[in-house]
């Protein structure tokens, strides 16, 4: 076993690691993180301002809320606006800041040259006064602000490298010749994109690229949100976790800018109030297959609590509360789960089967779909039932999942505790053994 | 006073072993400061702290974090998967430590 370990861990290390140094990914992400507290509170904004609760076919319909929804609805909905719908602003700049960091560059510089090549491109200004379309400023743009984010910073980069900056006599002050330096990448950056913002102009009738890069990604988008590509995203996050390997950590900065377009179409929906159109959107995969941690563990973690192996029982006890809150790094480590291959098998199993009932129940309305996002550490069912605006089929669907994925570990469970019991009682025959030699 | 940082995705499962070293160190009347972050902080907390312990989990960006450390004359190690998955932090301080007599 020893062997095994070690030779999965010569192949899958240097192939992790080479993954989470790829400095777009670990931008994408970082970005993603600097833009989670506005997009948080901003789909809460959305989600307080269409409570199922004015829909008259609705059991909790109510006629206060609806009542003060028409009166003050449209007060309330600029906090929205100001955050999921601007995201890919706050997401563009920290990209970039983020990438700049990673190459050695100024960092506020940076993410505003990402910022500016993203508005150059995504917000149109037209009539008088100013208006900025923003349209393609929320999640629609996310493909646009990453594309041209890292275009910004690797001209910025390009430029710095070979020392292209405007460059001024000596007795010039220095403050005052730094500020000509980062003259040279936005000129830079205009002659790149403006050109393809007058050429899309111009074609029949006039696009963006945004609007072009949307079309392009289009297959892409909805192909993500099949049950094929959850089953493959859960089977490769859990087979890293199986191998020491925090999985979602690697993959999640990929998986996120997918299901943050899908969360935007639905929240879109929502807003106009049509039926909303995707299912692998937000925190899907927080509400039916973390229910626990990595591996849905929570069920896992209170049946080792009152497991008889004195082991089992101490590591139970530790993981059940962090595992309410999705962290379950105790038992993946202390169980073990990671390269056990008693444990590992529903390991990996169980959160597919628990992405498949979900992805049925969504697409056959049992379950809401998600529109909105709740920090990941919120407890899954309570995640379910908050994100998908308060659906009580997502709740008893997160329910019945916690209580399934349970019921899935305990075969498993009982195995390995029987091995690990006959190992204890060996250990303890030994020791009393050493004590009192007259036994033995 | 010996500065300790603990770093993992997150920062929110280290944070469970921090409390646990420092209940640790209190035991041993150390003086030590021992705090948790994400990945994304492990810049700053660098230059900051005087060692780090990585979580396991995170051992693919070791090589990478130990070429940052070094250039500050500082040490990163993983934790070893036991000591972090039984919550150990008697043998997560003693690894620390034995860091920083090496350095």
């Amino acid at each position: 076993m020893e062997k095994v370990i070690e030779r999965v861990e010569q192949i899958l290390l240097p192939l992790a690691s080479k993954i989470a140094s790829i400095k777009y990914l670990v931008a994408v992400r970082d970005g993603a993180i600097f833009a989670m507290p506005f997009l948080i509170v901003g789909s809460l904004v959305l989600l307080l301002l269409n409570l199922p609760l004015s829909d008259p076919n609705n059991f909790m319909y109510s006629q206060w809320y609806t009542n003060l929804m028409t009166e003050y609805k449209g007060d309330w909905l600029q906090p929205f606006y100001a955050t999921m719908g601007i995201a890919c602003i706050f997401i563009s700049f920290g990209l970039g800041s983020s990438l700049g960091k990673q190459y050695g560059l100024p960092e506020i510089p940076s993410g505003f040259l990402s910022l500016f090549a993203f508005m150059l491109v995504a917000a149109p200004v037209t009539g008088w006064p100013p208006a900025i379309n923003a349209s393609y400023l929320d999640g629609k743009g996310m493909f646009t602000a990453i594309i041209v984010g890292f275009l910004a910073v690797e001209v910025y980069r390009l430029l710095v490298t070979k020392n292209l900056t405007i460059k001024l006599p000596e007795q010039v002050p220095p403050a005052i010749a730094r500020s000509f330096e980062s003259l040279t990448p936005v000129i830079a950056i205009i002659l790149i994109l403006q050109p393809i913002n007058i050429t899309l102009s111009n074609m029949g009738d006039g696009v963006l690229l945004p609007q072009l890069l949307m079309d392009l990604f289009k297959p892409l988008i909805s192909a993500s949100d099949s049950l094929g590509a959850l089953l493959f995203i859960a089977f490769i996050i859990h087979l890293l976790w199986f191998c020491g390997l925090h999985g979602a950590n690697i993959v999640m900065g990929v998986v996120g800018t997918f299901t943050l377009t899908n969360l935007q179409m639905n929240q879109e929906a929502l807003a106009a109030g049509e039926h909303l159109p995707t299912i692998f959107a937000g925190g899907f995969l927080d509400n039916y297959m973390n229910l626990g941690g990595s591996g849905a563990t929570l069920g896992l973690a209170i049946a080792m609590a009152i497991s008889k192996s004195a082991h089992l029982k101490s590591i139970g006890r530790i993981s059940i509360v962090p595992g309410v809150f999705n962290i379950n790094e105790p038992i993946l480590f202390g169980a073990p789960i990671i390269m056990n291959p008693i444990l590992g098998i529903p390991f990996i199993l169980v959160p597919m089967i628990n992405v498949t009932i979900a992805y049925f129940a969504t697409s056959m309305d049992i379950a809401g779909r998600v529109v909105a996002l709740v920090p990941w550490t919120t407890p899954g069912p309570l995640a379910a039932f908050l994100s998908t605006n308060f659906n009580f089929g997502s709740l008893f669907l997160a329910l019945g999942l916690l209580v399934l994925s349970t019921f899935l570990y305990l075969p498993f469970l009982n195995v390995y505790t029987k091995s690990l019991m006959a190992q204890e009682q060996a250990e303890r025959v030994k020791k009393a053994a050493m004590n009192n030699p007259a036994i033995a | 006073m010996i500065r300790i940082f603990l770093c993992c995705s997150a920062g929110m499962s280290t944070s469970m072993l921090v409390k646990k070293m420092e209940q640790a160190a209190a035991e041993r009347n150390l003086q030590v400061e021992i705090a948790a972050f994400s990945m994304a902080d492990f810049d700053d907390a660098i230059q900051k702290y005087d060692v780090c312990l990585l979580g396991p989990q995170v051992k693919f960006k070791l090589a990478d974090f130990q070429a940052q450390a070094a250039k500050l004359n500082k040490r990163v190690e993983a934790i070893e998967p036991m000591t972090y998955g039984m919550m150990k932090g008697e043998v997560a301080l003693d690894q620390a430590l034995s860091l920083l007599e090496l350095a």
